[in-house]
């Protein structure tokens, strides 16, 4: 499998510590790291992956309008996410080692 | 229902029509709700906010399937084209006029940038415009005739600001494909109205060498469909057709840099002459190469027509004193033509997936 971008794994920290949530949640708690314009196009290539899933919510009974998508991450999302966190964890003391 | 809901629902089926499905559902639908939920919920800043958002992620989504698509797809003909034209725009720059090499240039990119665009359509999306395409494209004919720039008592031409487009030799992928289309969906008369419309605007037009190049094409794919009875007509009108057209027939004055791009090229050296032919060769065999094992009927029909019109367009100077070489000639409207039906080909051919899973079942 791929390794994780970085908007991929800020997407899946933001989900993994604060729960499901809409695109335009995901860009208001990322606080400037997810943008309104790209964060639907990386929570598809997501969602193509297996990292993703979504339930969606019932549609507006006013008009025909979209369901909105609650995201969340599968079990595979969750090891992506572990398996990143820990070679980042197991990296920060070799970088520190050779700054030294 | 609002005006701003009004304004969603538009772009929601602009997204429909224009996105491959996957990304409507992925991509374009999810940020349209959240937008419709702003325009509920917000203000109309978040609102305009977020359907800046949607905008700017159904351009992504689109333009990376289309650069997914290129590099998946296989571009037969291309290539050779390219090459082919190349040697011709070498040739025109020592000729009188060298500034038109770059008017060939300008036509050779226009036309590579239709084949990228076309071949990476879906290829049901250019089957449902085939039939439309060719019966317009064959109508444009006749309005030429009507309409068009007249030289030497022939109006083949439209005028577009200084260039001029030669319509015959622009359209034909569009009306043989049509005529595939329709014979591929048993409606005969249709591919019938496409092709004699097609014949009737080339005899007003007084040009029956273009003529028999359009008929052979026809015929061809009639074959290849499996339409015998169709065969038949476009033999009977094509003669028809041929006779009105050679009885009524121009001769166009010589054009140095039409009729001499042989010669402009053999001054190059013959190593310049030789790549031009073979990459000629290559081009006018390329739909042949590409579809002759396709297993839809429209795509063999289209492939077998489309390789019997370049093989003669190519083959039209050897035999017709004063018509333009193919592409070494200066004429830009053959060479898009050309990459129109390469175009058409790369998005109707087997793709390398399809292949394998025929090969293995």
């Amino acid at each position: 499998m791929d390794p994780l971008s970085d908007k991929e794994r800020v997407i899946l920290e933001l989900l993994a510590a604060q729960g499901d949530a809409y695109g335009l949640e995901l860009v208001e708690r990322s606080e400037g790291e997810l943008k309104r314009g790209t964060v639907y196009v990386t929570l598809g290539r997501m969602e193509e992956k297996g990292l993703l899933t979504f339930k969606a919510d019932a549609a507006p009974e006013s008009h025909a309008g979209l369901p909105r998508k609650r995201y969340r991450p599968t079990a595979l999302g969750r090891r992506a996410l572990a398996a990143h966190q820990a070679f980042l964890a197991a990296m920060r003391p070799r970088a520190a080692r050779g700054a030294r | 229902m609002s005006i701003p809901l009004r304004v969603l629902a538009v772009v929601r089926s602009l997204a429909n029509f224009l996105l491959d499905p996957v990304d409507v559902e992925r991509v374009a639908e999810p940020s349209l709700a959240d937008a419709e939920f702003e325009l509920r919920n917000g203000s109309a800043r978040d609102f305009r906010a977020a359907l800046l958002g949607f905008l700017v992620a159904s351009c992504i989504a689109f333009f990376s399937r289309r650069l997914r698509v290129l590099s998946e797809r296989r571009w037969p003909g291309i290539v050779p084209i390219v090459i082919a034209s190349s040697v011709g725009a070498f040739a025109l720059t020592r000729g009188d006029r060298p500034e038109v090499a770059g008017v060939h240039v300008l036509f050779l990119a226009l036309g590579v940038w239709v084949a990228a665009t076309l071949g990476t359509c879906r290829a049901e999306s250019l089957r449902r415009a085939a039939i439309p395409l060719g019966a317009l494209s064959a109508a444009s004919l006749v309005a030429t005739s009507l309409l068009g720039e007249e030289s030497d008592g022939a109006a083949r031409w439209v005028a577009l600001g200084p260039l001029m487009v030669h319509v015959s030799v622009l359209v034909w992928p569009w009306v043989v494909a049509g005529i595939a289309e329709a014979l591929s969906q048993g409606r005969i008369r249709s591919a019938l109205a496409i092709g004699m419309t097609a014949q009737l605007g080339l005899v007003m037009q007084r040009d029956p060498s273009t003529l028999v190049v359009f008929t052979l094409a026809m015929l061809v794919a009639a074959l290849a469909a499996g339409r015998t009875r169709a065969s038949w007509a476009f033999v009977v009108s094509g003669l028809l057709a041929s006779s009105g057209a050679w009885l009524t027939r121009v001769e166009l004055e010589s054009v140095r840099d039409v009729d001499a791009a042989w010669e402009l090229a053999h001054a190059l050296g013959p190593l310049a002459v030789f790549i031009g032919i073979v990459a000629s060769v290559l081009a006018a065999i390329a739909p042949f190469r590409a579809l002759r094992q396709a297993t839809e009927t429209h795509a063999l029909a289209f492939g077998l027509g489309a390789a019997t019109a370049l093989a003669c367009f190519c083959l039209r100077p050897l035999v017709a004193q004063h018509d333009a070489v193919f592409f070494l000639g200066h004429s830009g409207s053959p060479i898009v033509g050309a990459l129109i039906a390469c175009g058409i080909v790369s998005a109707w051919t087997p793709q390398r997936d399809d292949a394998a899973v025929s090969t293995s079942s």
